[in-house]
């Protein structure tokens, strides 16, 4: 596990190359809403990478194995919900931080999100700002947890 | 933001993000003539779909009544109400045409 870079003040603050930041990978089928993330985690210092679909999102947690996961949770081919249970199952990746990002928000959603496996849920909209203090969180949450 | 019907409604936002609101802004226009087309052929899935995602990334822009409509569309669809989608998509027509982003 990579240091975890300091909450920002204003603009993402860079404390990690992007060589050698932790991973993300970010999972939505609104392009817009990806890119925006990824650049937004890259200006902080993270590496992200994209799926657009849950099948993809298991696909590239196998390949890359990374740090985290941003998980929108209506998805195509296979729902977030279906993608999280299925990558917590899996004892290769049953211990990879996984945040709901979702714009559901009923609590039915986020009780199936917590049921499915997810650390954390976030509404959407949200900006940000918002999400990168989650994924600093949870990334220092499970860094203590491994070095415990 | 600047609600009255006629005045551009201006956006502020950091740079890098008025770079993705721009492209937001104009990728959700685009769609619009296929939300139509879409009220009209009953499908709507799709609008619900593009509602969800409205709901989801407006407010992110500081585009709170996009995501205010998106919710909307999100309700419509499963109710198949084709007018209220129409006025919905109208409406966000309107609203986007009058945005204007701007970095700071």
């Amino acid at each position: 596990m990579n240091l975890v870079p300091p909450p920002p003040s204003g603009y993402p603050q860079r404390m990690v190359s992007e060589e050698h930041g932790p991973l993300v990978l970010i999972v939505d089928d609104f392009d817009d809403g990806r890119e925006m993330l990824q650049e937004y985690l890259e200006l902080a210092g993270f590496r992200a990478v994209e799926a657009a679909d849950g099948q993809q999102a298991i696909e590239r947690t196998l390949a890359l194995m990374p740090d985290l996961i941003l998980m929108d949770l209506s998805l195509p081919v296979i729902d977030g919900w279906e993608a999280t249970r299925r990558l917590k199952e899996d004892p290769r990746t049953a211990g990879i931080p996984i945040i709901a990002l979702s714009a559901h928000s009923l609590p039915d959603h986020a009780d199936r999100a917590r049921a499915a496996g997810c650390d954390a849920i976030m509404t959407k909209p949200c900006r940000p700002e918002a999400v990168l203090r989650e994924v600093r969180a949870l990334l220092a949450t499970s860094a203590g947890k491994v070095g415990a | 933001m600047n609600m009255s019907s006629t005045a551009p409604i201006i956006v502020e936002l950091e740079a890098w993000l008025a770079r993705h609101a721009i492209k937001f802004r104009k990728s959700s226009l685009e769609r619009l003539p296929k939300m139509r087309e879409a009220a009209a052929a009953g499908d709507y899935e799709v609008i619900r779909v593009f509602g969800h995602n409205l709901r989801g990334m407006g407010g992110s822009y500081g585009m709170d009544e996009v995501t205010s409509i998106g919710h909307r569309l999100e309700e419509h669809a499963p109710a198949a109400r084709r007018a209220d989608i129409l006025a919905a998509i109208d409406e966000l027509e309107s609203l986007l045409t009058r945005l204007q982003v701007v970095a700071k």
